[in-house]
């Protein structure tokens, strides 16, 4: 088999790989010229340590347990700087919240800058235009376009995540596979061949599912050799016309009954145990459910591989930039938060965060170490191959037409709609918000 | 010396027939010819001074309450009933008037029909069979047997926990898949395939509805059981001596005498069920639907706040609360009528 099917020494559960990396970076904290520190904006960020002082407030998404080892990192260099960090869920609770503190005027100096608020953030000029910043240029193209719109760079993105079919090798090769399907025809073979072994093939963790996004993006990148998102937001294309195609593809997963419909009221949590249990073969994720599965059940074998295109070689990935830090246009004290900034960016800031967070840095100063299940991921992370309609569909018409999106497909799952159906409501739904 | 019209303790001062006010003049006679009243003894005004202390003192007491109800209902009712005139995002203060376009728009939208017929469905279906289950689930209660105290407490506990903890602990047992509780069981005992209990749109619905009524049927039935326990014990010996049966009793006495107990029940089950929020979005919302399969479980106050809050479309969000409020108060108009007039004539 291609990818490596054994649970390696470096495929560790992600609680020992992320106990591991920290102490890999207290020692790197100890000795600081081992770093991969030679940015200009990590220069920067070392030589103005001593005579910045301030107090920072950062809203955070991430949770304690993430951040405060970045925050310690931080003061090590910074030890003037006071960071009173807050912390709020993602994703709807924290832009409910941003939005009332930022109606009060008591929004933090250093907030989220993401899909779901972009827009407003902008429209409002709530943020700081941050072009001028070193790090920008570090920045990868795909974090960089998601930061940026065309009057400004409006925050930091370091890292990206993709997502695909997390294959159960050992079921695979009980099946007779030595390598992973190459097309997506292979891949409903698979499906049918593992449904005959009375084990559940595959399900999509998410509706839309991360199948979905990726033949979305191949169709994309194949037929019109870029997104055409744009276009069907400026009413140039149809959803009928741009996702017929992908959507049809997808659909044979339900229409062949190769995937139950039962999907539809599982949660998460009883996926990933299915996976572990060894009663489902693959699942349609983030790198986020290798690492909680792999906690379930150590001695089970995953690798994460892209989704399958119609023809060889044209396999793609779902997955995004990850949301920004932005700086507050009316932060109290902007000196400490483009400092703060500048040592995320740095090779000391992104150690110190992607070791906690376990995310993929994209940032030209830092590579993310992964577990060999998650290489291929890490890769296709890095290099922006992937498609996902909520961070490509403008901000401002993401939610409900996400929303419109699930109920349809979700009756699709049930028969109760064609694919046609599905992209006419769409279609409807947008003609209806852009009225 | 006695009074002609004997006074008895607490009942107001009437002036008897033909008797006359401190001028003279008769009760009866025209306003136009009263004469002016003279100076009012010193005893009079001091009494009505002291009156005048205690109704001030009274409204006084009433003050905080008066605030609160006007903070914290009469403020956000006004300031929805507002923004939903506007196109308020949430972000600015600086917002245009839309007329009617935010309420235009709620009628044509399949998400908040959907979201409406759960919401009436959920509300009437737990109404009537939480009802059905309380009452005689009341009369079991009230009756002596081992371990009353013990049962008693048993039923009431699903009221004890929130909403949304039920929601997720009963997702869980419905899973749609062969290793659900329930599925489990109904392979174990009649080899049944699993059932998509919330994979398919009745299903989901009806998955909802049980749980809801299996939250409420206890506490219900305890607001019952109160009011069973006040009934006298007298009624049903006489009855049981005149020859009454165990049914007749039921339904010529307790039935008749629970009318009261049904008003606040119904009326509590209705506004609770129109409201409700959590148990469907914690049960349904599995795989990245909030009200799943499709709009099936989605409700009104689901429709609230992601159009208000997720979607920053606050004119929406509140011309929906408007119209909620008004639907919600309606029907509660029509239940208390319907159920009074009830009550009036088993009385």
């Amino acid at each position: 088999m291609t990818p490596e099917t054994t649970n390696s020494p470096s495929s560790l559960s992600r609680r020992a790989f992320l106990a591991r990396a920290a102490g890999g970076a207290a020692a790197a904290m100890v000795a600081p010229s081992l770093l991969r520190m030679g940015s200009a904006a990590a220069s920067t960020v070392q030589a103005a340590g001593s005579s910045v002082s301030g107090t920072l407030t950062f809203m955070s998404w991430d949770t304690p347990a993430v951040m405060q080892p970045v925050i310690a990192a931080f003061n090590k260099l910074y030890p003037s700087v006071n960071v009173e960090i807050s912390f709020t869920p993602p994703v709807s609770e924290y832009i409910s919240t941003l939005q009332e503190r930022l109606l009060a005027g008591t929004a933090a100096d250093i907030f989220i800058y993401t899909a779901e608020n972009k827009a407003q953030l902008n429209q409002g000029n709530f943020v700081r235009n941050l072009s001028d910043q070193p790090w920008v240029k570090d920045m990868a193209a795909a974090n960089l376009q998601f930061m940026s719109t065309p009057g400004g760079v409006w925050g930091l993105s370091p890292a990206s995540w993709a997502g695909g079919v997390i294959y159960n090798t050992k079921i695979l090769a009980k099946a007779g596979y030595k390598q992973l399907p190459g097309t997506w025809s292979g891949f409903l073979e698979l499906c049918s061949k593992l449904k005959a072994m009375k084990i559940t093939p595959y399900y999509d963790a998410g509706t839309p599912g991360v199948a979905l996004e990726a033949l979305i993006g191949t169709y994309y990148k194949t037929t019109y050799g870029k997104n055409i998102d744009p276009e069907i937001f400026a009413r140039k294309i149809s959803f009928v016309d741009a996702w017929e195609v992908p959507l049809t593809q997808y659909s044979e997963l339900y229409s062949e009954g190769l995937v139950s419909q039962a999907v539809i009221g599982l949660t998460g949590t009883e996926m990933d145990s299915e996976l572990a249990t060894g009663k489902l073969a693959m699942l349609g994720s983030g790198p986020w459910d290798v690492a909680s599965v792999q906690k379930d059940n150590p001695n089970i074998s995953l690798f994460m591989g892209a989704v399958p295109g119609p023809a060889a070689g044209q396999q793609y990935w779902c997955g995004a930039p990850n949301e920004g830090w932005a700086v507050n246009a009316k932060a109290h004290d902007p000196a400490a938060a483009l400092v703060f900034l500048s040592f995320l960016a740095s090779g000391t800031g992104l150690k110190a965060y992607m070791t906690s967070s376990g995310d993929i840095s994209t940032m030209s100063d830092y590579t993310s170490p992964v577990g060999s299940a998650l290489t291929a991921a890490a890769t296709a992370a890095r290099q922006s191959l992937y498609y996902y309609h909520g961070v490509s569909w403008p901000s401002e018409y993401e939610t409900p037409l996400t929303t419109v999106l699930i109920a349809e497909l979700q009756s699709m799952f049930q028969g109760k709609a064609t694919v046609k159906q599905v992209l006419q409501a769409l279609d409807a739904k947008l003609k209806q918000l852009l009225a | 010396m006695a009074s002609p019209t004997p006074r008895t303790a607490g009942a107001p001062l009437q002036p008897s027939p033909g008797s006359t006010l401190a001028g003279g003049s008769s009760l009866t006679a025209p306003a136009g010819l009263l004469p002016a009243p003279g100076p009012e003894p010193r005893g009079a005004r001091t009494a009505h001074f002291r009156k005048v202390l205690d109704v001030a003192a009274a409204q006084s007491l009433l003050t905080p309450v008066v605030f609160i109800f006007v903070a914290l209902f009469l403020v956000p009712i006004g300031a929805s009933i507002f923004l939903s005139f506007t196109d308020f995002n949430g972000y600015t203060t600086h917002f245009s008037f839309v007329g009617l376009a935010n309420y235009r728009a709620l009628l044509s939208s399949d998400q908040i029909l959907s979201g409406l017929y759960f919401s009436i469905l959920y509300a009437v279906a737990t109404t009537v069979l939480v009802t059905l289950i309380a009452v005689p689930l009341a009369v079991v209660l009230n009756r002596r047997f081992f371990g009353r105290n013990f049962v008693r407490a048993a039923l009431f506990f699903p009221a004890v926990p929130s909403l949304l903890v039920l929601g997720l602990v009963w997702a869980y047992i419905f899973a749609p898949i062969s290793s659900g509780v329930v599925n489990s069981v109904l392979h174990d005992l009649f080899g049944l395939g699993p059932v998509l209990w919330l994979s398919e749109d009745r299903l989901a619905q009806l998955s909802v509805i049980i749980v809801g009524v299996w939250a409420q049927a206890g506490w219900h039935a305890t607001l019952y059981l109160a009011y069973l326990q006040s009934i006298p014990g007298d009624y049903y010996d006489a009855a049981m001596i005149d020859g009454a049966s165990n049914y007749q009793c039921f339904f010529r006495i307790t039935f008749p005498l629970l009318a009261p107990a049904m008003t606040v029940s119904v009326v509590l089950l209705m506004t609770g069920g129109l409201r409700v929020y959590e148990l469907p979005l914690a049960i349904t919302s599995g795989n990245g639907s909030p009200g799943g399969p499709g709009y099936s479980t989605y409700t009104v106050t689901q429709n609230i706040l992601q159009f208000g809050v997720s979607q920053g479309q606050y004119g929406q969000g509140s011309a929906m609360s408007v119209l909620f409020l008004l639907l919600v108060v309606a029907a509660l108009l029509v239940v208390l009528s319907l159920l009074r007039r009830r009550e009036a004539r088993l009385r």
